[in-house]
């Protein structure tokens, strides 16, 4: 308590050196007292006073007489201490002097001494001189309790804003596969980490399986997870309990039941794991865990509408089976141009289900158009044309597949304005439409149909080409070219010619 | 890679390092540090994108975000504690 007093009166003091008002005061007195000696000195610490002008610079204190005048001035020291109220004083040297101490109801912080002074101080002048001088004190003081506040609060704040930035971080992913990385090295940044390992109960087996493994001390950042690790991370979840060693710090993640444990090893300071460390983590998994599971919800129902967008196809191919089906490589090629693209994820998920789905309204179509195995006359094909709306009707119920659905709608549309249904013109339809227009063509022309041969696969891109700028999107062509180069390509061409 | 001295010789520069030095577990957005700093939001993005480019920060982000947060490199900490100590020397930190 001594210790913080004596801190306190320090700051003060300091702060009250270093200030402006205090230089003012000194040149206001200096005016007033023409070659007068100014200082500040500790109530304490006499021996180490704060000098704003050199008080040795006074010619009488050289040499002895040094001795003689410190040994004058701690007597008024002690007088002033005592009375806390100003004390004139006459030096060895025969000038004047005056002692102020710096009092705060009960408190005495330090001193302030005018000395070298020609003729002592008028009454007026001490008064005007106290009165001064508590102001400057009182200032003094407010500014360091603004500033220790400052010091105090800052930091909460900044922390503060980390959790806030991490949890915007984390709630905007939800793919677990990409979640779950960022959250191991969000943690490791946080807590200053080297290692971190989340694992997370799978549902079948109910064991723990690590999810995401980072070491930031290897170049490859890659983290091979020992047996000892693993028996970490089951401990914890067995008890439920936080588990708090010098070099580890693991924590279950719990929402109604254990979904997981994430654990850390060692500290990047190479100092052992500590309770603060403990309360941050806390903080942290709370965040964590209801990311993971609205990662893990919005997983279950992507699952389920593949689920039924996969059993429409099936449907779909069941009722044409012999024409105007694609293969399986089909949905892979248009996936592999949105790739080329540069789509985002989201985009290429949406196109899957429009590829797996464009064809979906020929349900709604004669059978016996579906099924003829010959080229179709012109009223059959304006029946066939219709497709591309009756899918979309169809799938319209199903809200989450919206984005797919004006894929679906525009997939015949013609890069030059010529297409169906709406005769949509270049940027205008929907790039994953313009994709699947590249990729319908090219699986149809190189299938076999009864009524017709297939073409070869240099004809197919040959004439592919040939189309680029009218019927279809000339940036989607150099990202099929590019494509046509992956060895997967070849692959998937056996995919379409086996049927 | 420049030189983290030659770097720090500018004062935003030496501004944002500082700010992270003395909070190495913050995560924050470029706006939060500006604001944290009392300076200019842009001029702030500018520095610390320079900054990731240099591996003294990372940057962490999400479709909607970027953070930014200081680096995990032992050496580059160690560096940077010195060359503030030296500047602290000077009075410039």
């Amino acid at each position: 308590m001594k210790t913080d007093k004596r801190a306190y009166q320090e700051e003060l003091l300091k702060k009250l050196s270093r200030g402006p008002d205090l230089k003012k005061e000194q040149e206001l007195l200096k005016q007033l007292f023409k070659e007068s000696i100014f200082w500040l000195v500790y109530k304490t610490n006499k021996d180490r006073p704060f000098c704003l002008d050199d008080h040795y610079n006074c010619l009488w204190a050289k040499g002895k007489r040094k001795q003689e005048c410190l040994k004058c001035l701690k007597r008024v020291l002690a007088q002033a201490q005592r009375s806390k109220s100003v004390e004139r004083f006459l030096c060895p040297g025969q000038c004047f002097g005056l002692c102020l101490p710096l009092v705060q109801g009960n408190a005495l912080y330090g001193f302030l001494i005018l000395c070298h002074l020609k003729t002592a101080a008028s009454q007026q002048s001490l008064r005007l001189f106290e009165a001064l001088n508590s102001t400057i004190l009182e200032k003094a003081q407010k500014e360091l309790e603004l500033s220790k506040l400052y010091q105090t609060i800052r930091p909460r704040a900044i922390a503060l804003s980390t959790v806030h930035t991490i949890h915007r971080l984390i709630s905007s992913s939800l793919d677990l596969d990409e979640l779950l990385p960022r959250i191991a090295r969000l943690s490791l940044q946080v807590l200053r980490a080297k290692q971190c390992v989340i694992s997370l109960v799978d549902k079948k087996s109910k064991r723990l399986i690590a999810k995401a493994a980072i070491d930031l001390s290897k170049s490859n950042t890659k983290f091979r997870i020992s047996s000892q690790i693993k028996k970490i991370e089951n401990k914890v979840m067995r008890t439920g309990n936080i588990l708090l060693k010098q070099s580890y710090l693991s924590m279950p993640l719990i929402d109604e039941e254990p979904i997981g444990v994430i654990t850390l090893f060692n500290k990047i300071t190479r100092k052992p794991f500590d309770n603060f460390d403990r309360e941050i983590l806390t903080a942290f998994s709370e965040q964590a865990i209801g990311a993971i599971k609205n990662a893990q919800l919005y997983k279950e129902q992507e699952d389920m509408l593949l689920g039924t967008v996969k059993y429409l196809t099936t449907l779909l191919k069941a009722k044409s089976a012999y024409k105007y089906t694609h293969s399986k490589a089909f949905v892979d090629i248009v996936l592999g141009i949105a790739e080329e693209l540069r789509l985002s994820e989201e985009e290429q998920r949406n196109l899957r289900y429009a590829a797996m789905l464009h064809d979906a309204g020929k349900i709604g179509i004669p059978e016996e158009i579906l099924r003829k195995p010959a080229q179709l006359s012109g009223k059959e094909f304006k029946i066939i044309k219709e497709h591309p709306k009756k899918s979309a009707k169809l799938l319209s119920p199903l809200a989450r597949l919206k984005p797919a659905i004006a894929v679906i709608m525009h997939h015949h549309e013609k890069y030059d304005g010529t297409g169906y249904p709406d005769r949509l013109k270049g940027e205008k339809i929907p790039v994953g439409a313009r994709i699947m227009a590249v990729a319908d063509s090219f699986e149809a022309m190189i299938s076999r149909r009864p009524y017709r041969k297939s073409t070869s696969i240099f004809e197919a891109i040959k004439e592919i080409k040939r189309h680029s700028g009218t019927q279809f999107d000339p940036q989607v062509i150099r990202a099929f070219l590019q494509l046509t180069k992956r060895k997967s390509f070849k692959k998937l061409l056996k995919v379409i010619h086996h049927g | 890679m420049d030189d983290i001295k030659k770097i720090c010789e500018s004062s935003i520069n030496l501004k944002v390092i500082s700010f992270f030095h003395e909070n190495p577990s913050t995560v924050d957005t470029a706006r939060d540090i500006a604001a944290w700093l009392n300076h200019n939001h842009e001029e702030i993005k500018k520095v610390l994108d320079y900054l990731v480019s240099q591996n003294i920060l990372i940057a962490h982000r999400s479709a909607s975000t970027i953070a930014y947060a200081y680096t995990q490199g032992k050496e580059i900490v160690n560096r940077v504690e010195r060359i503030l100590r030296e500047k602290r020397g000077e009075g410039y930190v």
